[in-house]
């Protein structure tokens, strides 16, 4: 009798979880979470393209930091080049896939750097400015319907797929309309928010971001803050390969485009 | 040389109109564009002398040194297919002489670089002109590279001069391959040299680099960087270093003469001679503070005897000894840091205080490092304060300071303190 109850009670646990697991797929109105994330990504973001980004890092003390850059992506590879400050022009950064490489403003030094270090300082690491594949970094699932700024929004969870990157665990607010992140809020293994950033405005042409502004804020200290904006957005046809390489960066070509 | 460098330099000039005009490049969207960068750098140090120096009675020291240097980047570029870089220094300095109160100014104009790129394909390019070629992991010395100037650790503001080059170089994955020659005066001195990079293994930069010249030998090396705990966050700053070279016949092997027969007992270094650099480096979390550290041997450097030996002989009272060892004194001028056979490098490098809006301290940085000579214990301590209270300008205090016994090389550094204030502007 009780080997019955036993074996009973595990089909019913199984039956539960399979139809629990099923509903939760099917939730999502909009298919698949995959390539939904997919796209919110290049509608923000081409897959291959070229940008300019401008940065203010803002604090309580009511210190202000400026600073710009441009950077050329190929799916999960990114560099970035500062040219303002003055001081910091020619710094660059190269993310190649989860290895990232810092070029130092007045040497052809190349060395590598962590994912959550901010060679450039402010609330923006390494990664915050050189992450625009999603499904590459995390692995995402739906947790529901929600607003967030009067929008109404998809909600998703991001759990990371390499301990290397910076938040184990993110949440996305997606605006349904535009398929436009809203909010991202990035937490600690503790479950603890440590940081997120809310879209501040957006330039849409033809489906796509033209530019896009976003308010980088430390959850555990709000005043301080970051606003970065990225603007003229430009989709490549091609990049080659060989930008996101540390030779590369050595040989110190770093304007593979006008900007 | 000079003849080399204006070939060099004419080639490097009409590439770069080529390349501005190259038909095949209307494939691309860009208008070429020219950008101007650099800083302006005026300086002033104060040294206090060092009387029982072995070089006092012939150096002409001074107490005080006042330069102003502009450093300019100018750069062409058309998309990646094609870009051209002017780098120059133009530097006037006043040296005041400690002896008479005299002032002895000069002007010099260098070019740095100049040299101009093209692209063949997407992973293929060539660079021709003055250029520095990148080389080596170590920060104050690289045992393996032959072909640039070696650096100075005791002068950061010497001014790094490329050298004209052809360079092809194959960037692809997993394996990068440049190939260059550097020309010289005489087609029977160019050098001739290759290098193999690779980053397959994980977390790992290795690359294996030759080069010949028929007046310099031959050089092998391997140079390896390594971050071995990438995968772990808070780890994943550390990283080490390893660069290597072995070379046909010893680079500073110009004093095998000996200084005097029987007045310093220096071996001369026949033969294959070999030189090594350990590094490592990381983050010190919460403070941020770049701690690094460098050891390096050089199998051609002297022993403890020889180094005494040598200064005790520039130092003699007879003058025929002095006569004879004045060569000594430009071979010894041209390798600070690599005179013994063993070094130790430390650096803590605090680019600011803070980093969270602080007013004050956000715009202070501090650099404190040694270079301890561990053959005689001499050392060179040098401290950096750095004020970026003004937007794109830097203030700089520095202090260095060479002690030693009397037959050490930092004992017998010219300068035993220098004070130095530098402003840097940069546009």
């Amino acid at each position: 009798m009780k080997r019955y109850a036993i074996v009973l009670m595990a089909v019913c646990v199984a039956s539960f979880a399979t139809v629990a697991y099923a509903e939760a797929d099917q939730a999502f109105p909009e298919g698949d979470v995959h390539s939904y994330i997919d796209s919110v990504d290049a509608a923000l973001l081409p897959v291959n393209c070229k940008a300019r980004m401008a940065i203010v890092d803002s604090y309580s003390t009511g210190d202000d930091r400026t600073s710009e850059g441009f950077f050329v992506r190929k799916n999960n590879r990114v560099v970035w080049v500062a040219v303002e400050p003055a001081s910091q022009k020619n710094f660059a950064l190269l993310r190649d896939e989860d290895t990232f490489f810092e070029r130092f403003a007045t040497t052809n030094k190349v060395v590598k750097t962590s994912a959550t270090a901010n060679s450039r300082g402010g609330e923006t690491s390494n990664l915050d400015l050189t992450r625009f594949n999603t499904n590459l970094d995390y692995t995402v699932s739906y947790l529901g319907d929600g607003s967030h700024g009067g929008k109404d929004c998809y909600r998703f969870e991001l759990r990371a797929k390499n301990r290397k990157l910076a938040y184990s665990l993110v949440q996305l607010w997606v605006d349904k309309a535009t398929r436009m992140p809203v909010r991202k809020a990035f937490f600690a293994l503790s479950g603890k928010m440590l940081k997120y950033y809310d879209v501040t405005s957006v330039e849409l042409a033809g489906g796509r971001a033209e530019a896009i502004g976003m308010k980088y804020v430390d959850a555990l200290k709000p005043e301080d803050t970051s606003d970065l904006r990225i603007y003229d957005i430009t989709s490549l046809a091609s990049v080659p390969d060989q930008f996101f390489t540390k030779e590369y960066l050595e040989s110190g070509r770093l304007y593979p485009y006008q900007f | 040389m000079k003849k080399a460098y204006i070939a060099a330099t004419m080639i490097a000039a009409a590439l770069c109109r080529l390349a501005a005009a190259d038909p095949a490049a209307n494939a691309t969207t860009d208008a070429p564009a020219f950008s101007f960068s650099g800083v302006v750098d005026p300086y002033a140090a104060y040294s206090s002398l060092n009387e029982n120096s072995a070089f006092a009675s012939v150096e002409p020291l001074s107490d005080a040194t006042v330069y102003g240097e502009i450093d300019g980047k100018l750069r062409f570029s058309r998309e990646y297919t094609s870009l051209g870089l002017l780098d120059f220094s133009f530097r006037d300095t006043a040296q005041i002489d400690h002896s008479d109160g005299s002032t002895t100014e000069s002007k010099t104009f260098t070019v740095n670089e100049l040299y101009s790129d093209l692209n063949f394909g997407d992973r293929f390019y060539l660079r021709i002109g003055k250029q520095r070629l990148s080389w080596g992991a170590g920060y104050v010395f690289n045992p393996s590279d032959p072909v640039n100037p070696p650096k100075d650790p005791t002068n950061q503001r010497a001014i790094l001069e490329g050298v004209p080059a052809v360079k092809v170089e194959l960037i692809d994955k997993p394996v990068s391959l440049m190939l260059f020659s550097v020309l010289y005066d005489s087609f029977d001195q160019f050098g001739y040299g290759a290098k193999l990079s690779t980053s397959a293994l994980p977390n790992s930069d290795i690359s294996l680099s030759g080069y010949w010249s028929a007046s310099q030998s031959w050089t092998g090396a391997l140079n390896a960087s390594v971050a071995p705990f990438y995968a772990l966050p808070g780890w994943d700053t550390i990283q080490t270093w390893f660069e290597g070279g072995v070379y046909g016949q010893g680079r500073y092997e110009a004093y095998a003469d000996g200084i005097l027969p029987g007045s310093a007992a220096t071996e001369n270094p026949t033969g294959a001679q070999y030189a090594a650099l350990f590094g490592a480096s990381g983050q010190i979390p919460v403070l941020e503070t770049v701690a690094l550290a460098e050891y390096y041997h050089l199998s051609e450097g002297l022993s403890p005897s020889e180094l005494g030996s040598v200064y005790g002989a520039l130092r003699s009272p007879s003058p025929a000894i002095v006569a004879a060892s004045s060569s000594w004194y430009s071979q010894l001028a041209l390798r600070p840091g690599r005179q013994a056979s063993d070094y130790l490098f430390l650096s803590l490098t605090q680019s600011t205080i803070t980093d969270t809006g602080d007013p004050v301290f956000d715009k202070i940085g501090l650099t404190l490092s040694c270079l301890l000579n561990l053959v005689d214990g001499s050392f060179y301590l040098q401290s950096d304060l750095s004020l970026t209270f003004v937007k794109d300008t830097s203030i700089d205090a520095t202090l260095a300071w060479a002690a030693g016994g009397p037959d050490t090389e930092f004992g017998n550094d010219p300068v035993n303190l220098c004070l130095g204030l530098e402003a840097k502007v940069f546009f």
